[in-house]
């Protein structure tokens, strides 16, 4: 590690067409070029993958050397120089241009990629206008099917070998590779194979040229219709930089818009293409009340004035703790917090929670009453830095695809050691080293034979005796626990990731044992760090927690029934907060708790996250005198209904979303809301006035501003500070 | 001075102006009488748009929407999609052009790179009804049909030789060989 640190100090000088760099040892021409603004066209590069010079296209002319150099793939030395215009540079770039155009078909007024496509930039750039190869084209049945969402052109294929090289360095799924040698070497999957890796939709991000298509948006547009607006992915907890692509606010695909921190410019297949919920014929487009058995279309100060006039009638008849409220996880920050000051405030009522529900509220706790500065909270970076990563109890390539890539990338190119403790075979176990694999149910065993190795010093030996006694449980030797104690011990930078939906006592046993490996070393190593995370379900878990979206805990974790903390609350809310406890997610589900709940306002869509994951909503309207529902789609929830509202999808709002690595990210309108729709945070402003309590926000900052005055982490977050990268709460 | 008022008393300029009418007795009339009698137009003038087919009856737009892109107007609305009939292929699922906004500059027909869209010779569209002004596919396919009926034409010739109804349709040889030529 040391001695790869020195080397980046060493600076190698050459000249670039006249001008002069120093740029560090081991950087690419094609790179030093670019750091001058010198553009040298290419095809294969990526400045994340390795170089393989397949396109020949950065073909450039060095001093001293008879032939033409490709840039992507010759690093810098000293006193090189190079010349990216010279005649016979141009010539070799014209020349190859001609070659890769000798079988590329010409039907770009047909392919999706005509428009947007570096072939045909490069061609009218660098290429030659006409071709003098004359004999027929190759000619192949087209297109391919690779996988569920990819189709394949071999026609149109320059083989950069950009896709598989990305499968096989970055995803890991060496899926597809180059079938055939020489002039009739294609791209193709093993025989009844296919290209269903979670990471496919990349292939045809990176593609240079029309050759791998996507299923869904495959013809549905031409590039120069199209308006790219910033959005952020809400399918999982990770919170990945997305693009819209719109024509006439209408969802056509969704891209990867690069952001380091968070997801290093790739996307799943979850991401990609879980976009349909957007634009569905199925969304709701006027608010619905239930007349004589069914749900009737009415319009929004009906609708408004009807529920807020059945829940003062509750509320007269059985009391405020007769209300309850549940939100769901994808709300925005803003809604959320709104959500719980509604039921707080305006309806009186501590019945507030979301579901479903993680149990991140302990780790904020717990960290809340630790004072370790070496024992962090997990950020997406700390991974880059790790020297041992451990999983107890997560499946990350499954609930966090992208994550799993940049764990990939730490663990393949950096070589750090990853642990993974988890009862089942995922993606990861096998680059996990080693695996302790457990009973479902049992997964306390290990963490206690770990604490007892790293804590008090037991051996092996001793290990071994432990297991013997819960032969049943443990399907992992006595060698393999104690090889990862004494990782976890001697490790200087670890980060420990534990599920979403593991028990408490196990949340404590590794909060215990991370800070029981600090503090046996603290005083020995200044630059030890433990950086220890809760990965979350869903795309806002952590910041409706972070609000108070929780029966237990207002706005920044404040306990709902300590007087002191509170009453910040009560002077900023002007209002005398209720301080009976109020009732859980599933009391609140299961038939209104024998009575306790009348009326429940459910709030916010399961789409597109929740309703993928395995989560079924089992709701008992018995007792439940009036159902409000905000929602995208008729769901379940919502046809069980007396009114629903009709809510926006995070593609027609503003908002921000917490991630799993507890970074806030803000996204703008980028279509306009489908139908008569309205954002919850509207719904809420609406019902608010009717009654009789009116919240005085103009927009989501407004709300944020509020947030950032209540909230000690969120302090000084606003709107601008956001921008496009968003923020890493502390 | 005695010239012009001689000038004046014998009304000499009426004598000039009713000449040159009189003149005109003898001369071909330029006016057309244009509803009854209806002029030959050049064979490159540039009326309403049509959409044309293959001989063999399927359209030729493939739905790359490269005449959308130059409508210097923004009359032209393509929606391409996959085609059922034939699956994997290209076509405009829905075609519309505002032809209120046209300004029937010829630059689609230019940019069209299957020879599907062509400019007729008609121009006798108006219409009460502003809405039958926005053609669809349907109507534009019509149009190509009924007036493409001439036959035995190149797409390149077809491009701007539609006869318009009731003309003779009387090309000049030498016009002719220059269309091809081109």
């Amino acid at each position: 590690m040391d001695r790869a640190g020195e080397r980046e100090f060493k600076s190698i000088s050459l000249v670039i067409d006249g001008k002069a760099i120093s740029v560090p040892e081991g950087t690419l021409v094609i790179e030093a070029a670019r750091m001058l603004g010198i553009e040298i066209p290419y095809f294969c590069y990526h400045p994340k993958m390795d170089p393989v010079g397949a396109c020949r296209m950065c073909l450039v002319e060095t001093g001293g050397r008879a032939k033409l150099i490709t840039a992507c793939t010759t690093r810098v030395e000293e006193g090189m120089t190079i010349s990216t215009d010279s005649i016979s540079a141009r010539k070799g770039q014209k020349d190859v241009l001609e070659f890769l155009l000798t079988n590329h078909p010409l039907d770009c007024p047909v392919c999706d990629k005509g428009g947007e496509c570096p072939l045909q930039d490069n061609t009218y750039k660098y290429g030659p206008a006409v071709s003098r190869f004359t004999i027929n084209k190759w000619g192949f049945k087209k297109p391919v099917e690779l996988g569920p969402y990819i189709l394949l052109d071999r026609e149109r294929c320059i083989m950069c070998m950009r896709c598989t090289r990305f499968s096989d360095e970055i995803a890991g799924h060496p899926q597809i590779g180059v079938i055939n040698s020489g002039r009739g070497s294609e791209i193709g999957v093993m025989h009844g194979q296919e290209f269903n890796s979670i990471f496919s939709g990349n292939t045809i991000e990176i593609c240079p040229v029309g050759a791998l298509t996507s299923k869904h948006f495959r013809f549905s547009g031409r590039p120069w219709e199209f308006k790219n607006r910033p959005g952020i992915c809400a399918n999982c907890a990770v919170g990945c930089n997305i693009n819209w692509t719109i024509r006439r606010h209408e969802i056509l695909r969704v891209l990867s818009r690069e952001n380091p921190d968070v997801d290093d410019g790739w996307l799943c297949d979850r991401g990609r293409f879980g976009y349909t919920h957007i634009n569905s014929p199925d969304r709701l487009t006027s608010p619905l009340i239930k007349r004589n058995g069914g749900l009737v279309p009415a319009g929004w100060d009906e609708a408004i004035s009807y529920a807020a006039q059945r829940l003062d009638e509750i509320t007269l008849k059985h009391g405020n703790e007769s209300i309850g409220g549940i939100g769901s996880p994808t709300l925005t920050n803003e809604e959320a917090y709104l959500f719980q000051k509604f039921m707080r405030k305006v309806v009186g009522s501590n019945n507030i929670d979301h579901w479903p529900k993680g149990n991140g509220a302990i780790i904020e706790k717990l960290f809340e009453g630790s004072s370790k500065n070496d024992l962090r909270r997990f950020a997406y970076s700390h991974l880059d830095e790790a020297d041992l990563i451990f999983l107890v109890g997560t499946d990350i390539s499954g609930e966090q695809p992208v994550l799993d890539l940049r764990l990939k990338k730490a663990v393949r190119k950096r070589g750090a050691r990853l642990i993974i403790l988890h009862h089942g075979k995922t993606d990861l176990t096998r680059y996990s080293s080693p695996w302790l694999k457990y009973k479902e149910g049992e997964e306390m065993l290990p963490i206690e034979l770990l604490k007892r190795i790293i804590l008090k010093g037991a051996k092996e030996e001793e290990i071994e005796e432990e297991i013997k006694g819960e032969a049943e449980a443990a399907s992992f030797s006595a060698r393999l626990v104690y090889e990862a104690g004494m990782a976890l011990s001697g490790s200087r930078r670890t980060v420990i990731l534990l599920g979403n939906n593991l028990p408490d006592g196990l949340i404590h046993a590794m909060f215990d044992l991370a800070s029981g490996i600090i503090g046996q070393s603290g005083e020995q190593r200044d630059d030890q760090w433990i950086s220890l995370g809760l990965l979350m379900g869903h795309a806002n878990s952590q910041g409706v927690l972070d609000m108070g979206l929780d029966p237990d805990y207002l706005p920044g974790y404040v306990r709902i029934d300590l007087d002191g903390p509170r009453a910040r609350f009560e002077t900023a809310w002007r209002y005398s907060l209720p301080r009976a406890k109020g009732l859980s997610a599933d009391e609140m589900l299961n038939g209104g708790n024998n009575g306790a709940i009348r009326a429940l306002f459910m709030m916010g869509s399961d789409q597109p996250s929740v309703q993928s994951s395995n989560n079924t909503l089992d709701l008992k309207r018995e007792g439940i005198e009036f159902l409000l529902v905000s929602d995208i789609t008729l769901s379940d929830k919502a046809r069980m209904a007396d009114v629903v509202f009709p809510s926006c999808t995070h593609a027609e709002k503003d908002g921000t979303f917490t991630n799993a690595g507890r970074r806030v990210q803000s996204f703008q309108k980028a279509i306009r809301p489908v139908g008569n729709s309205l954002s919850e945070w509207q719904i809420l402003c609406n019902l608010a006035i009717e009654m009789g309590e009116p919240f005085n926000y103009l927009s989501v900052s407004d709300i944020m501003d509020e947030i950032s005055t209540l909230v000690p982490s969120y302090k000084g977050i606003n709107y601008p500070l956001l921008g496009d990268k968003g923020i890493q709460l502390p | 001075m005695i010239k012009k008022v001689f000038k004046n008393i014998l009304f000499l300029e009426i004598v000039d102006g009713l000449s040159l009418t009189f003149k005109h007795m003898f001369v071909r009339a330029v006016t057309e009488q244009y509803p009854r009698k209806k002029r030959v137009l050049p064979d490159t003038y540039r009326g309403i748009l049509s959409l044309q087919k293959y001989d063999d009856g399927t359209e030729r737009c493939v739905g790359c929407a490269l005449c959308e892109a130059a409508c210097p107007s923004m009359a032209i609305t393509v929606v391409s999609g996959e085609d059922e009939k034939f699956p994997q292929r290209r076509f405009s699922r829905e075609y519309y052009i505002d032809i209120t906004r046209c300004v029937f500059c010829g630059f689609c027909v230019d940019a069209c790179p299957v020879d599907a869209l062509a400019m007729t010779k008609v121009y006798e569209f108006s219409s009460y009804d502003k809405n039958d002004l926005l053609l669809n596919k349907k109507s534009l396919l019509s149009l190509g049909d009924t007036i493409a009926k001439g036959g035995g034409m190149t797409p390149v010739e077809r491009k701007y030789k539609f006869p318009m109804e009731g003309e003779t349709n009387k090309i000049e040889s030498k016009k002719e060989e220059a269309l091809i030529l081109c």
